[in-house]
């Protein structure tokens, strides 16, 4: 399992995870980099879950939290690459209406505002 | 099959290990293998961080037929938890609205088609069921 953050130069976070996201250790460094982007007031995020296999409550907690931080501040943040799986949690937690979901990571930056 | 699980989250991998050979040597296929790992998972770690008190282990037991994959996990000692009757969560708020907790147990109750509860003496039984009938839930027999 993965969290690798980089930053794309019109001032898009980006953070690529890979693997199972169960609330061990994974999920905490998925949280510190959802953080470490809020501190240095990066106003737009692209967390891109094409790598994820796996995703239990725990880990969309944390991805909650994030649209959160950002909704609050009027900040954007989108998902993309969700595997059949995953989608299916997010249609019945009903998060589908909640996150701007977009199939690849490209079309999530063509996203932004 | 059944197995005896230490009650902490790093288990979980063994968890996983255990129920991928399971569902891969009765053909279960990718839908029902995973609601019920997804379930079972959910339901641990709830054991695991709500009843930290509890006996050391947890017991893991699996089964299936041509029309269910049944797992039952049993906690002893401890605080004992009806999950049937917990608080569902109302998924038309909106997030701000949301109470904090409970979703794991959505998932629970939306990824299985049978959830009960039974407590005998010291030890509570969750007892989850899933429909192999159903879509791609079966790859053969």
């Amino acid at each position: 399992m993965a969290v690798k953050t980089s930053t794309l130069d019109n001032g898009i976070g980006m953070i690529e995870v890979s693997g199972s996201l169960v609330g061990g250790d994974e999920t905490d460094k998925l949280r510190a980099s959802i953080a470490g982007f809020v501190d240095r007031e990066y106003q737009k995020l692209v967390i891109d879950l094409s790598g994820v296999t796996y995703l239990n409550s725990t880990a969309i907690g944390v991805l909650v939290s994030a649209h959160t931080s950002y909704s609050r501040k009027g900040w954007q943040i989108k998902l993309c690459g969700i595997n059949k799986n995953i989608n299916n949690i997010f249609v019945i937690t009903k998060l589908t209406l909640v996150f701007d979901v977009h199939d690849t990571r490209d079309q999530a930056i063509g996203s932004f505002k | 099959m059944q197995r005896t699980i230490k009650r902490e989250i790093r288990s979980l991998e063994e968890i996983f290990l255990f129920l991928g050979e399971f569902t891969g040597s009765h053909g279960i296929g990718p839908e029902g293998a995973y609601g019920v790992t997804l379930a079972v998972e959910e339901l641990f770690t709830n054991m695991v961080k709500y009843n930290p008190q509890g006996d050391p282990d947890i017991l893991l037991s699996l089964a299936c037929d041509q029309r269910n994959f049944v797992a039952t996990l049993t906690d002893c000692g401890g605080i004992p938890f009806d999950v049937t009757q917990a608080a569902e969560v109302d998924t038309t708020k909106s997030l701000q609205e949301r109470p904090v907790g409970g979703l794991g147990i959505h998932l629970v109750r939306q990824m299985v088609d049978t959830l009960e509860y039974h407590q005998n003496g010291r030890c509570g039984t969750v007892t989850i069921v899933k429909n192999l009938e159903q879509s791609d839930a079966f790859h053969h027999r």
